[in-house]
């Protein structure tokens, strides 16, 4: 059973009432208030074994400037869902393959799933601050899942090659 | 603090919780819609308060208040954040960030994503033959759910959400070396939301259990439903 301290339940009252007093005014004072709007990618990577991609996902249309790869790619877009075809998000090493996403700016929250094919071989995944990883085998594919909050110029680095 | 300044202490905040509420109306009861069923998590009446679920038999002679939400899903989404939630988990001595995050995930087959692109098809067949497929296996879904607590990550697991998304009640899943749990499900805690639309601000209260470890300890849950999820909250929501 919860505790609930009387200091508590004045604080989350006060929080209560102000929030909506305060979200309630002018139309430049909402204005203001969508500047504060959490920004939040969600994406799903489906990557071929000849190494293009389809990538599905959620995003606002004014975010969609950060995706670079979406200039060279093939894309549609409509209320928030994203189809874009690219091949664009692989590049060959010498001794293995990298898959490679870089988003710019600042999202409060960030998810990308990547489908890779069971066939190759994964090595490693390199993230950058604040993203967190797991790997998931899933019936013919292997799934590496990124997840991350206040994620600034998020970017996923997969390295594999094609196993033997 | 002595103890006649404590006094005095919470008989300020007392008139000031009791004027607050007053002004506020939180007091009044709102039910769910008639037609809505209790679905898995049992919820058909539920109190509007400080997120405290109340008991159906303690407030059943309540009078029903109109719905103020409609449901209006689009089957077509392949990937939909149902709820993106930033706010306190807060306990007795302390209060940690909480962010709250479901997703659902239409259940797509990676093997056909890839047939699809080995046929070289444009963009535009691609996503017609999604749609087509989503219309004749009438689109299997399944939710995703994550929680940051204070610096941990966990996940939600066995999530049970009322159709107009307002009811959350899940499993937490704790971390594991750093990482996500893979394949580990030891549960690690248990959360339980309601959600409310108040004068233009999507409100999430309820409960946080955490069985053991640095974030152990029972807490209430307050958070704020991201702005521009709203427009994909599938609530058409009374304006102020």
């Amino acid at each position: 059973m919860i505790k609930i301290r009387l200091s508590h339940l004045a604080i989350i009252t006060i929080v209560l009432v102000l929030a909506p007093a305060i979200s309630s005014g002018s139309e430049s004072e909402e204005a203001d208030a969508k500047v504060q709007e959490l920004r939040g990618l969600a994406l799903e990577v489906y990557l071929s074994v000849e190494g293009n991609a389809l990538v599905i996902g959620y995003i606002e249309s004014e975010d969609l400037e950060y995706l670079s790869f979406l200039e060279q790619s093939d894309y549609l877009y409509e209320d928030g869902e994203l189809y874009a075809l690219t091949d664009c998000l692989v590049f060959s090493g010498e001794d293995c393959q990298r898959l490679e996403l870089v988003v710019s700016t600042q999202w409060d929250e960030y998810y990308v799933t990547f489908y890779l094919p069971h066939e190759i071989k994964l090595d490693r995944v390199d993230l950058s601050e604040n993203l967190e990883y797991r790997i998931l085998e899933q019936d013919d594919s292997i799934l590496v899942e990124v997840l991350g909050y206040d994620a600034k110029e998020p970017s996923v680095e997969i390295f594999y090659d094609y196993g033997q | 603090m002595d103890r006649p300044h404590r006094r005095i202490l919470n008989i300020g905040l007392t008139a000031l919780l009791l004027t607050c509420l007053l002004i506020s109306g939180f007091t009044t009861p709102i039910k769910a819609h008639p037609g809505m069923s209790a679905g898995p998590l049992g919820f058909s009446e539920l109190e509007v308060g400080f997120g405290i679920f109340q008991d159906d038999q303690a407030d059943t002679k309540a009078p029903p208040v109109p719905r103020i939400e409609t449901v209006t899903r689009d089957p077509q989404m392949i990937v939909e954040v149902i709820q993106a939630s930033k706010g306190f988990a807060l306990a007795d001595n302390e209060s940690h960030v909480l962010r709250v995050q479901i997703l659902r995930l239409r259940q797509l087959q990676p093997s056909d994503i890839r047939r699809l692109l080995r046929e070289n098809k444009s963009i535009g067949e691609i996503r017609a033959e999604i749609e087509k497929a989503d219309e004749v296996d009438d689109g299997a879904f399944l939710y995703r759910g994550y929680m940051k607590l204070g610096k941990n990550l966990y996940e939600l697991v066995d999530i049970n959400l009322t159709e107009d998304a307002t009811l959350l009640e899940a499993e937490v899943i704790e971390p594991h070396g750093g990482m996500w749990p893979d394949g580990d499900t030891k549960v690690a805690g248990h959360i339980r939301t309601k959600t409310t639309y108040r004068e233009g601000t999507r409100i999430s209260e309820g409960e946080l259990s955490i069985y053991h470890g640095k974030y152990g300890g029972d807490y209430l849950v307050l958070a704020e439903d991201s702005h521009h999820m709203e427009r994909r909250c599938h609530m058409e929501c009374p304006r102020a």
